[in-house]
């Protein structure tokens, strides 16, 4: 595996090395020309450009240099200049890896979920255009599964870290049981103001009134989460009704006064309002928060928040490591045993096909003419019983390591020795 | 059958065991067990210094009696969980007024939750205590033919429901301007008043031996003389837990 990612690469070079859904697919019919024997699956995402290549025969394996050769060739650019910034993994460390990759316990935002989705796009497109193989599918269909693990043995996933997700999962849904009855007005339809809506909508808020300046805005993006947007007069009457506010506007003063707020509450007729202002600078005055009944929440108190279920997610990294090795471990004891399995299958092909030459050789002379089918079947025997006590210690051997670092070795000089290919 | 003191008391506490499963089920995340346990314990700590002679009416009460009792203890129950609800209310309130993070392990229902149930607790324990003392005062009239209106459990079974009652009010009228602490305070004033008032009627003869507003037939060993006309004829008297 070769790659960069934002741990170490800075995002302009990223950038130069970023590949397009087209440009993916160019890489890889590329890739295969120039090594057939070869499986790769490119992922790409805004965090990072990596390259996982495999092969059933070691040797064919290109070098990591070979790699980054290709990557920077394709974007036209120079390889001495760009390979300080490529990480390069081999065998295990590969593959732990990509776990932690699919796992996103390796991302900007730890435990953010986009990432699973992107890993399983860039095998999906690798199986379409048959850049995949036998090691590909291992090790990718793996990480899949290593993903929902981490996803369900740890709590990685479950405390919101963005500002708006938390004002409304942690926060609102402290003060109410229900957003279906709630009458919620959103301040400000930027781009904090639309990520806070579609939080809303998914807690279920339904009486949703957007107010902006510009009304034609608010209108637009009203009409995208089927909620009312009013002019900007209308403010003061609607925040009077409400029992939610979400303030958003990049206004550099306070939109509402504490003395505007208590002249607005006078006609208000409903209990608990709560305030989360988003917005930087604030929109509503500090000291409207001190007023009876109503509850203000600042983006400061937010962000505390945030970082707070950020931590939390942190001290769950080495549940998810554990969880990580565990897998790491047992995908690679799998392959050893089916690698060994191979080698033992074909050591043993070959004696067989040895066996059934000489037995052929032997009953086929004239001497033997009048060989009874008991004699033969004795005969045959007896090869059988040769071979499995010449077969037996080598192969006992080889079970013996097949966990272990010797395993490669043996296998291999089993294979050597035995002209196995 | 009769029940005595120490039977109501253990019932209430078994009512409160049930909602509280219920609430177990429907919110298993929240940490209501911590608020509801307590009571729970209270209640069956206060159970076993109640007094376990069975209380008795005439026949022609007894449905009243029975009425009285499980009203009575309906509203012990409930205004023990208001308590619970309250005290909950009052931490979910100081923690998201003080901003201070939910850290898991003190995980409550949400403010809505709290404020409505509580007040929900305070209606129907009102309705429970209203509906106990017209019944106890019915037993009466039907025991008795008249009601001893200066007897103790009298009055403070009528001072109770007057405190619920207003308490009732100023909760509505106050919930709806969003001052639910008020509610939570209602509740924790209501479980005061009921201390003091189940402890008074513990001390006072009220549902005791020759009381006149809810006869009782003594655990004598002979047949006592009946302190009212109406039990004339008692039922024979029954075996209490003493004499066992």
């Amino acid at each position: 595996m070769i790659g960069c990612s934002h741990h170490s690469t800075p995002v302009e070079i990223r950038e130069r090395l970023s590949f397009t859904d087209e440009q993916c697919t160019q890489a890889l019919s590329k890739f295969r020309e120039r090594f057939p024997d070869c499986e790769c699956v490119l992922l790409n995402t805004c965090n990072r450009v990596e390259m996982y290549v495999g092969c059933q025969d070691e040797v064919e394996l290109p070098s990591a240099k070979t790699l980054i050769e290709f990557v920077t060739l394709f974007h036209s650019e120079s390889t001495e200049t760009f390979e300080m910034h490529f990480l390069k993994l081999e065998s295990r460390s590969a593959i732990d890896h990509l776990f932690s990759v699919a796992s996103s316990i390796d991302s900007i935002v730890l435990g953010e979920s986009q990432i699973a989705s992107q890993v399983n796009e860039a095998y999906s497109r690798a199986i379409q255009g048959g850049f995949a193989g036998p090691a590909m599918h291992a090790v990718f269909q793996h990480a899949n599964q290593v993903a929902k693990r981490v996803t369900s043995e740890t709590e990685i996933h479950r405390r919101r870290i963005s500002v708006p997700s938390v004002a409304v999962s942690e926060i609102a849904s402290e003060f109410f049981e229900r957003f279906d009855d709630k009458q919620i007005v959103v301040i400000g339809c930027g781009e904090m103001g639309v990520e806070t809506l579609q939080y809303l909508k998914s807690a279920g808020a339904s009486k949703i009134t957007i107010v902006n300046r510009s009304l034609e805005r608010a209108t637009s993006v009203a009409a995208q989460f089927f909620v009312k947007a009013m002019p900007w007069e209308s403010l003061d009457s609607l925040v009077a009704d409400a029992d939610l506010v979400v303030s958003t506007t990049g206004a550099s003063q306070p939109v509402v006064t504490e003395s505007r707020f208590r002249s607005l509450l006078a006609s208000r007729k409903k209990g608990t309002m709560l305030i989360l202002d988003l917005a930087v600078p604030r929109d509503f005055e500090s000291a409207i928060g001190r007023l009876p009944g109503i509850y203000l929440y600042s983006v400061d108190d937010l962000q505390a928040v945030c970082d707070r279920n950020r931590s939390f997610r942190e001290q769950q990294l080495p549940k998810a490591h554990r969880i990580i090795s565990e897998e790491v471990d047992r995908l690679l004891g799998d392959w050893n045993h089916r690698s060994s399995g191979a080698t033992i299958r074909a050591l043993r092909d070959q004696a067989d096909q040895i066996k059934s030459a000489e037995l052929r050789r032997l009953i086929g002379k004239q001497s033997m003419a009048e060989l009874t089918p008991e004699m033969e079947q004795e005969i045959n025997a007896s090869f059988d019983r040769i071979i499995n006590k010449l077969l037996h210690f080598p192969l006992q051997s080889i079970r013996d390591v097949a966990q272990s670092d010797q395993r490669d070795t043996l296998v291999s000089a089993l294979r050597k020795l035995f002209q196995i290919r | 059958m009769a029940f005595s003191w120490h039977d109501w008391g253990v019932l209430s506490a078994w009512a409160l065991a049930v909602v509280y499963t219920f609430l177990l089920i429907r919110r298993s995340e929240s940490l209501i067990g911590l608020f509801v346990l307590p009571m729970l314990l209270v209640l069956i700590g206060g159970s076993i210094l109640l007094p376990s002679q069975p209380i008795r009416q005439a026949s022609s009460a007894r449905l009243w009696g029975l009425s009285h009792g499980i009203a009575m203890m309906l509203g012990t129950m409930l205004v023990s969980l208001g308590f619970a609800m309250s005290l909950m209310y009052l931490v979910q309130e100081w923690r998201l007024r003080s901003k201070r993070p939910n850290t898991g392990f003190l995980r409550l229902p949400s403010l809505e939750y709290l404020q409505s149930f509580g007040s929900l607790c305070l209606l129907t324990s009102t309705a429970a205590i209203g509906f106990g003392f017209v019944s106890g005062v019915i037993m009466n009239l039907v025991q008795a033919g008249t009601v001893n209106w200066t007897d103790i459990g009298i009055l403070i079974s009528s001072s109770l429901f007057l405190w619920l009652l207003i308490a009732s009010v100023l909760q509505w009228y106050y919930a709806k301007r969003g001052l639910g602490h008020i509610t939570a305070w209602m509740n924790i004033l209501s479980f005061a008043i009921l201390s003091v008032a189940v402890l008074l009627l513990v001390s006072a003869p009220h549902g005791r031996v020759g009381a006149m507003d809810e006869s009782i037939v003594a655990p004598a060993p002979a047949n006592p003389a009946p302190a009212n006309p109406a039990l004339a004829n008692p039922a024979p008297a029954q075996t209490v837990r003493g004499e066992r």
